[in-house]
């Protein structure tokens, strides 16, 4: 049996130090998945605590049919989901506009970067990543970055492994296509 | 069988990617795909950018988390714990309040309900000759008043019998 899958038990026998446990070992996790949902370090750091919080009130809705590890993330996930849109419509009335796709001719701020290329491949790299939906963001991250399988993420995200793949190609060509004028900074 | 038919070689190994990736593919359909991939310049070119995403995601700056999180998880719950407690508490309280009120709101005196063979006889002027229905009613053993009218009531129908 997995570790997780105990841990998660203890907490439903009202073991706090299985929370405790808990926090440590998806903290770091589920930070950097809302990190990059939501690109602000604050926002990340709400929705963290929220989702851990939450964990241990819904502890006892887990029957045991995903692993405990992918019932926490799938948690985690709808918490951060949640927690963006409802700050988004908080402050949907002062925040900017959503931004256009950077004009691809190098500027005079562009061409001082391009000595430091990576900082402006980095920045290009997240302003494309800005321009795909929270949950294309979330797929992207457990798949490139937490190399999960696609079984796992579908799990997640609740969805199948089929339309995943479907929509892993999207954003894979969306992604391509938004960095395809800085190839050669990549 | 996938709901999905792709319709070229190439789009069934784009759609095959992640299944080698994730081990999926027998050995006959890996070496199928591997071998398309290294005949079809598109196809590799199209694994070399799943490659590239991945190193790039790696790339990407991620900030630590300023400090940990245990402290802060435990002030929510404690937090959440203080309003379940207080929300439980305030309602005890509003419930207790209405119900003491409703029990002393002073309430106004009842009008008089119209008779009906299902309800006990009420209370009437003394003038008035009380119909059949209470004339041959079985006396309600607390109502002295009632016993009386009832009395008079016999004693002015058989006094009109008697006239007749």
């Amino acid at each position: 049996m997995d570790d997780a899958d105990e841990l998660l038990r203890r907490c439903q026998r009202g073991d706090a130090s299985a929370l405790a446990v808990i926090v440590r070992l998806y903290e770091e996790p589920i930070y950097r998945l809302a990190y990059r949902v939501m690109g602000n370090a604050v926002l990340a750091e709400e929705a963290t605590v929220a989702a851990l919080a939450k964990i241990w009130g819904r502890a006892g809705q887990w029957r045991g049919d995903a692993r405990a590890g992918t019932w926490i993330y799938q948690l985690a996930l709808r918490t951060v989901l949640d927690h963006h849109r409802s700050w988004r419509r908080r402050w949907r009335r002062w925040l900017a506009p959503p931004r256009d796709v950077p004009d691809p001719r190098p500027g005079p701020m562009e061409k001082m970067a391009e000595a430091e290329g990576r900082n402006l491949a980095t920045r290009r790299i997240q302003e494309a990543f800005a321009q795909l939906s929270d949950t294309d963001r979330a797929l992207a991250h457990l798949y490139y970055f937490e190399q999960r399988s696609l079984a796992e993420i579908a799990a997640i995200l609740g969805s199948t492994r089929d339309a995943l793949k479907t929509r892993l190609a999207r954003v894979r060509q969306k992604l391509r296509d938004l960095l395809r004028d800085c190839n050669e900074l990549l | 069988m996938n709901s999905f038919e792709p319709t070229s070689p190439c789009e069934r190994a784009s759609r095959q990617l992640p299944d080698l990736r994730d081990g999926l593919l027998d050995a006959v359909q890996a070496e199928a795909l591997r071998a398309h991939l290294e005949a079809c310049p598109y196809c590799r070119e199209d694994q070399a950018w799943d490659d590239r995403l991945r190193d790039l995601l790696h790339e990407l700056p991620l900030p630590a988390p300023r400090g940990r999180f245990g402290e802060q998880v435990r002030r929510r719950l404690r937090r959440r714990w203080w309003w379940r407690a207080g929300g439980s508490v305030a309602a005890a309280a509003l419930l207790a309040v209405g119900l003491v009120s409703w029990q002393n709101w002073p309430r106004r005196p009842q009008e008089p309900v119209a008779d009906h063979p299902g309800n006990p006889p009420v209370a009437r002027r003394g003038d008035e000759l009380p119909d059949s229905a209470v004339l041959f009613a079985a006396p309600p053993v607390d109502s002295l008043d009632l016993l009386a009218r009832q009395q008079a009531g016999y004693v002015a129908v058989l006094e009109q019998l008697g006239k007749e």
